[in-house]
């Protein structure tokens, strides 16, 4: 990968590494530090790079770095950890879209890692599978879950009926 | 169960026993309870269904509408990504080479030429502007009582020639012909078409300090700032008449261009000198290229400047100043 390419990468992808980042983590300051960071790895090494690869390359690094960040600031929620219940509602909201965010907050950190990169980026099962290190099956069922978790969620705002 | 002839490796074969209700067991798609139909209702949104999935998910969904509008409603369900912007992004954009030296070089280089060029083609014209308004500028308009300041009548002192200057001699403090700028001139002349009762300080009972120079430009008049006191006044002393200020030039053009061009900027008056140009541009190359220069002045007692000393890594002097202003 060429300079300008690596370029092309900062323009093209940042901003969607960044939306990734943070809504997952929830916090600016550290999204921002991910994303700087994954860069700078990508600088590392952009001659063994291809440009082809280098978005499943950088949503798979800023995905491992942030990982690592939650875990080191041990607010990782386990997966298995996870019930419905944990959902509550709460001040209502006409935008639907906002209030699926808010719900998508309440997720654990793998479900809505896995849920952005299938609706942000319209990723594969297998792509997302690549991506965060889990199985296509464990992918198709956190995505699932998910979204019966966001429904619910919608149905106790009294959003939908 | 029966044991097979072969010895060597027996076997177990399982019996024909049957479970009596096993067939209470079998279930239908309608049998699905809410969280089960709602996990495939999410995967058949996604269009992860295929096969008999999907025909048992459509079968049921044919045989109930609410469970149709269940299904349905998962297909609303999807994350539209907001605007935000990555605040870092122009940080991470690598230059090429000839983008950098293009930065580093060239530009502040072409920057520095048209200032220049702007300094020499600008620059005396503008010095020469501000040598004739003589810095402040007082219209009319902006002109008002508050700035003439008339003080409470005091005791009267002795008249005394020497010190007591009459307003005409005051208006005609000698000011070299040579040194006659076109505004000096005009405050010359508005000084003697000051009023009567300043003109005519025999019938003035008071001693009263105004601001002259407003007077003397015609712009206020005793009777309209304090017409009580005028009556009680004795004598008139009109002090501190100021000349139109004329720059000095102990500096060259192009120091003085700078800092009236570092004044227009930062709207405060700047005293820039040769040391002061110099350490900026060490400042600006230890930032540019992350180096470590020094430029420090060294100073007598009474503080004027006597050397000046450059520190950096490959070179250290300390040059002696023949001159304080450059």
């Amino acid at each position: 990968m060429t300079v300008k390419e690596f370029n092309n990468a900062v323009r093209e992808f940042g901003d969607h590494v960044y939306r990734f980042i943070l809504r997952s983590i929830k916090d600016i300051h550290r999204a921002d530090d991910i994303v700087q960071d994954t860069y700078e790895k990508l600088w590392n090494c952009v001659t063994e790079i291809e440009y082809g690869a280098v978005k499943s390359w950088l949503f798979t690094t800023a995905y491992n770095r942030m990982i690592d960040v939650i875990r080191k600031d041990s607010r990782l929620v386990d997966v298995d950890y996870y019930e419905d219940s944990t959902l509550y509602a709460d001040e209502g909201s006409s935008d639907l879209n906002e209030v699926l965010h808010r719900a998508l907050e309440k997720l654990p950190a793998v479900h809505r890692s896995v849920i952005l990169l299938r609706d942000y980026e319209g990723y594969s099962y297998r792509e997302i599978g690549e991506i965060t290190g889990l199985s296509e099956a464990q992918v198709k069922t956190y995505i699932f879950r998910g979204r019966v978790a966001l429904r619910n969620y919608l149905v106790k705002t009294s959003v939908w009926q | 169960m029966a044991i097979t002839e072969d010895m060597d490796s027996p076997r177990l074969t399982p019996p024909d026993d049957r479970m009596p209700s096993g067939s209470s067991l079998f279930r239908s798609p309608a049998e699905l309870t809410d969280e089960q139909f709602d996990l495939l209702a999410a995967a058949w949104a996604e269009g992860a269904l295929s096969g008999e999935s999907l025909e048992e998910l459509e079968s049921v969904m044919a045989a109930s509408a609410e469970r149709r509008d269940r299904a349905g409603s998962f297909c609303n369900i999807r994350l539209v990504p907001c605007d935000e912007s990555w605040p870092g992004m122009r940080s991470a954009i690598r230059l090429s080479p000839v983008q950098r030296r293009l930065r580093r070089s060239v530009i502040p280089a072409l920057l520095a030429v048209a200032a220049m060029v702007v300094m020499i083609i600008y620059g005396p014209t503008v010095l020469k502007l501000k040598t004739i308004n003589s810095g402040k500028t007082v219209t009319r308009s902006t002109m008002t009582v508050a700035e003439i300041q008339v003080l409470p009548p005091i005791v009267a002192p002795e008249k005394n020639p020497a010190t007591h200057t009459p307003p005409a001699q005051v208006a005609q403090t000698p000011v070299a012909e040579e040194n006659a700028l076109p505004g000096l001139l005009a405050e010359k002349n508005a000084m003697q078409n000051l009023p009567a009762e300043i003109q005519n300080p025999d019938e003035i009972t008071g001693f009263v300090r105004v601001q002259p120079l407003a007077l003397a430009r015609g712009y206020a008049s005793v009777p309209s700032v304090a017409p009580e006191i005028i009556p009680a006044i004795t004598s008139i002393n009109i002090i501190d008449i100021q000349p139109a200020q004329i720059l000095q030039e102990e500096k060259n053009w192009i120091i003085r261009t700078i800092s009236f061009l570092a004044s227009a900027v930062t709207g405060k008056e700047k005293n820039i000198d040769g040391y002061i140009i110099a350490n900026g541009c060490i400042t600006g190359i230890n930032n540019a290229f992350g180096w470590d220069m020094e430029l420090d002045r060294i100073s007598n007692k009474s503080g004027d400047l006597v050397a000046v000393t450059f520190r950096s890594s490959l070179l250290s002097f300390t040059k002696p100043v023949n001159k304080t202003n450059p």
